[in-house]
């Protein structure tokens, strides 16, 4: 998941000017933007952009998945830049508290704590819905977020600093008990209740679907998204703040029945770390405090019934070394776990290692490896040559006769093309089709092949080819779960004559037996019009075990994007006399014909006797064509005059 | 500018994708390296779950999957006897054994499948069919589901490895890559790798290799880093490692657009 990261935010985690370490002089407190990039692609993620926007530079970060429980925020990075830069982190400050008071009791229960393992809630009264301070927008702004009041604004920032999200309700909207107490309950939808969310869609719930309710109605479908009716608003006088841990399975399987994915949503199916509930709690309080001093804090209530147990991993240096092919020391190990902050204990060879709460990735020694192994650097990991395996590699015979097959037909004049898999018609359907004409896998290649054959004779002066000959070698699905190695081989004559059919019958039977001949076994398959079609997979089968073939080499060369606009076609026919070769004749051609001359071709040439000696007639055929723009009959009619005045400077020669 | 005479004879072209994959394939095989394939429908368990890419995961996300439609029992049975008759997959099994191996056997209409989304699931089944010690590499066609564009398509080709040995490590990988792509793309090659994510393999990283355009200079191709992407990880006794072939072959002979390697139109393959 990529996540938009603020510079100026993650600086704000650490002191503004620190003497640099042994010379007392000040410094910038982290490394630059660029030098940031480069330390992120050598230890941690992807940068996938770098982006200046006012005074501030926004990283996109793409995390993996394995570290979206603690990496989809800025505390999160910034932890990183600490230890891949060395600079500390600016301790937290000693905020101020508020001691909790006697207001609105809350009461929280949660049905299963398999899908909610933890649930903290705190009512909030006296607050001042209103504008965010300056520096709150920005932050936001800064990361594409938008301002919407004070007290949504701290949800979002807690989220996008800590990871965790948040949610708030109005308190005045939700249902009083009797003894006038709020009691939230985390539970399962009931059969066709309905919430409509904050942007005012009406969803009918079902019962694997959690949500988040009073005594009455759902109030929001839980880690997705909130209810309307009970969002705060200017009216708002007091809250119920929530900090709850929410099933990452059961959120992304609620998310897609649902059909609504959040920045919520997605966090918690990363599967978060209880602990960050109360982190989140408590910088979303002080921050409460600091917009709203007036403010009355309820006490938090916190359904946590299993707290998670932090596990130990145990590794020696001599795992990393084996795993890695490092030559790291013990004390090497040691500065990397330091770095790290890892809590951990050395007993003899062995490190124990206890990885922090929110560091869910690390569970086994191979996961501690990787750890060490990035923060070290796999630069600095030396190659080593593979040692020699007691391995004979046995050359795969498929692979070896397909591309015996394409060598033979390409020395045939036939080209190879690749068509899609995806088909309009066909016997084995897509469930998810990209396009209502893509719903099936093809049936066959000769399909793909009839398209192709078309759409090459239309650019045929172009390529200055006769004919197309084209072939494919693929995979296709003639029906539900089969799939076979198919070859097709197409055929198409530019003119259109009363033998046309016969010829293309018999390049393609020409074709057939050439390959019949060399792969020593008979070729069988289908003729359909212009196309042969066999099944390579059965041929295969058949054929001979099959050494390995000399190393092949792909051809050097510079793609020409072919032009977007229309070619324009001219023949142009000339006596000239007998012993001038048509390649003279092309020179002068090509001088005058300009760079819009993409294509000339002799397709006629014969020799008569004149009373004044014997001449010879060429006759050729140019394609032109701009890059630019569609070219007028104008424009090519002033070239081939050009080309008729040139070749009539020799005064022998006489275009016809 | 075509040049062309009105003889018919002169050969045709091979696709760059297969040029390229061949190309890549051989250095491998030079390097004693076996070649192994498979079918391109694939069972859930052997495109994710075997793989450790766990259900309902965030992990999926990077593989958005193509599912297919059908899937009853004696349907199953086809694909699967077609697909165990394949050399590198050792000997044929029922379907119940099949299934049994995989787990699914309480299960069998629940089993669904899909196109896959890389041939890691060949690297599985040459591994639950062939012992260790063993160097492959899989070429093959691979489908994600994801809306088309320049530079993205429904359909593309990979090529992975795997080694697997006693003692093998990360500065074996490092060298092994640093050998291929020399081999490809001349000596001044130089590969960096960077942490990243693959389930089966631990650590994960991809690998960068200096553009052969600019040296490592930074140009358009490498978009300005001096590195082009591969992919790879190392495990315990071996690693693993992946190449997408159809960014190989628009960056070598620079094609804009992915899309025209499978328009089937000549004006593309005709200048290879």
């Amino acid at each position: 998941m990529n996540i938009p990261i603020s510079y100026q935010w993650l600086k704000s985690h650490f002191e503004k000017d620190l003497p640099a370490p042994g010379t007392g002089a000040r410094q910038a407190n982290i490394p630059s933007p660029e030098e940031v990039s480069a330390l992120f692609m050598q230890h941690l993620c992807e940068v996938e952009g770098v982006e200046q926007r006012g005074g501030d530079t926004i990283f996109d970060l793409k995390i993996m998945p394995d570290r979206g429980h603690d990496l989809l925020a800025h505390r999160g990075i910034a932890r990183e830049i600490s230890v891949l830069s060395g600079m500390p982190m600016k301790s937290a400050e000693a905020k101020k508290k508020s001691a909790p008071r006697d207001i609105t009791t809350l009461r929280v229960s949660v049905a299963d704590m398999k899908l909610c393992p933890r649930y903290m809630g705190r009512v909030v009264e006296n607050v001042k819905v209103g504008e965010s301070p300056a520096w709150l927008r920005e932050r936001l702004e800064s990361v594409g977020g938008r301002s919407i009041n004070n007290i949504v604004d701290i949800t979002n920032y807690v989220m996008l600093e800590l990871g965790q999200p948040m949610h708030v309700f109005d308190r005045g909207k939700l249902v009083r008990e009797k003894d006038g107490a709020v009691e939230i309950v985390v539970r399962n939808a009931k059969q066709n209740e309905t919430i409509t969310t904050l942007d005012g869609k009406e969803i009918v719930l079902s019962p694997e679907t959690l949500v988040i309710a009073d005594s009455a109605r759902p109030l929001a479908i839980a880690g997705i998204k909130g209810g309307k009716d009970v969002g705060v608003d200017e009216t708002t006088t007091a809250i119920v703040l929530e900090a709850a841990n929410f099933s990452a399975v059961n959120t992304r399987k609620t998310s897609a029945r649902v059909g609504i994915r959040t920045d919520s949503s997605r966090r918690f199916e990363h599967d978060l770390s209880p602990m960050l509930a109360e982190e989140a709690m408590t910088l979303a309080t002080e921050l409460l405090l600091e917009m709203c001093p007036d403010a009355q804090m309820g006490k938090v209530v916190d359904v946590y019934p299993l707290p998670k147990e932090r596990k130990e991993i145990i590794i020696t240096t001599a795992d990393i070394n084996g795993i890695l092919g490092s030559k790291l020391s013990d004390d090497e190990v040691e500065g990397v776990l330091k770095r790290l902050s890892f809590e951990y204990h050395k007993d003899g060879e062995m490190f124990v290692v206890t990885p922090p709460a929110i560091r869910l990735d690390l569970v086994i020694v191979e996961d501690m490896v990787e750890e060490i192994g990035r923060v070290y650097g796999y630069d600095k990991i030396i190659d080593a040559p593979l040692p020699a395996l007691a391995f004979n590699a046995r050359p795969l015979k498929a692979y070896y006769s397909a591309n015996m097959i394409r060598d033979v037909l390409v020395a045939q004049g036939f080209s190879e093309v690749y068509t899609y898999s995806f088909q309009n018609t066909g016997e084995f359907a897509v469930v998810n089709p990209v396009a209502e004409d893509k719903g099936f896998l093809r049936k066959d290649l000769g399909t793909g092949i009839g398209q192709a054959l078309v759409l090459n004779m239309r650019n045929a002066p172009l390529l200055g080819l006769d004919e197309i000959k084209i072939f494919e070698i693929g995979k296709v699905f003639p029906g539900v779960m089969e799939e076979k190695l198919s070859c097709a081989i197409g055929v198409e004559f530019i003119k259109a004559t009363k033998k046309k059919d016969a010829l293309v019958r018999t390049a393609l039977e020409e074709a057939q037996k050439v390959l019949s001949e060399t792969l020593g076994v008979p070729v069988a398959g289908v003729f359909t019009g212009n196309i042969f079609e066999f099944d390579l997979g059965a041929l295969l089968e058949k054929l001979p075990e099959i050494n390995v073939r000399e190393e092949f080499h792909a051809v050097t060369a510079r793609y020409q994007k072919p032009s977007a606009y229309p070619f324009v076609l001219r023949d142009i026919a000339l006596w000239v006399p007998d012993g001038v070769t048509s390649d003279e004749v092309l020179a002068v051609i090509s001088a005058d014909a300009g760079n819009l001359l993409r294509t000339k071709r002799l397709f006629d040439v014969f020799t008569k006797e004149f009373p004044e000696g014997k001449k010879t007639s060429y006759a050729f055929s140019l394609v032109f064509q701009s890059n630019d723009k569609t070219l007028s009959d104008d424009e090519v009619n002033g070239i081939m005059e050009r080309i008729t005045t040139a070749l009539h400077a020799h005064t022998e020669w006489q275009v016809r | 500018m075509i040049e062309n005479s009105s003889q018919n004879t002169q050969p045709g072209h091979l696709h760059p994708l297969t040029q390229v994959i061949r190309e890549i394939t051989d250095s491998f095989v030079a390097l004693g390296f076996e070649i192994a394939d498979g079918s391109e429908v694939e069972s859930e368990h052997y495109n994710f779950d075997a793989l450790n890419v766990p259900k309902d995961h965030p992990a999926r996300d990077m593989q958005d999957t193509f599912w297919l439609q059908g899937n009853q029992k004696e349907q199953l049975t086809s694909n699967i006897a077609s697909r165990t008759t394949d050399r590198n997959v050792g000997t044929e099994r029922s379907i119940e054994e099949e299934l049994e191996v995989s787990g699914q056997i309480s299960n069998v209409s629940g089993q669904k499948f899909l196109l896959r989304t890389h041939t890691s699931a060949v690297q599985i089944r040459y591994m639950e069919a062939n012992k260790p010690p063993f160097k492959i590499v899989v070429p093959g066609k691979v489908y994600r589901y994801e809306a088309t564009d320049a530079t993205h398509e429904t359909q593309f080709y990979q090529v992975e490895g795997l080694v697997v040995g006693e003692g093998i490590t990360l500065a074996h990988l490092k060298h092994t890559l640093t050998e291929f792509f020399t081999r490809l793309y001349g000596h001044d090659t130089k590969i960096r790798l960077r942490p990243s994510y693959f389930p089966f393999v631990e650590p994960g990283v991809e690998v960068d290799m200096s553009c052969m355009k600019c040296g490592g200079n930074g140009c358009s191709v490498c978009k300005q880093t001096g590195f082009i992407e591969g992919l790879g990880g190392t495990k315990y006794t071996g690693f693993a490692f992946g190449v997408g072939v159809d960014r190989l072959v628009m960056i070598r002979y620079g094609i804009d657009d992915i899309r025209l390697l499978y328009a089937g139109d000549l004006r593309l393959v005709n200048q290879f």
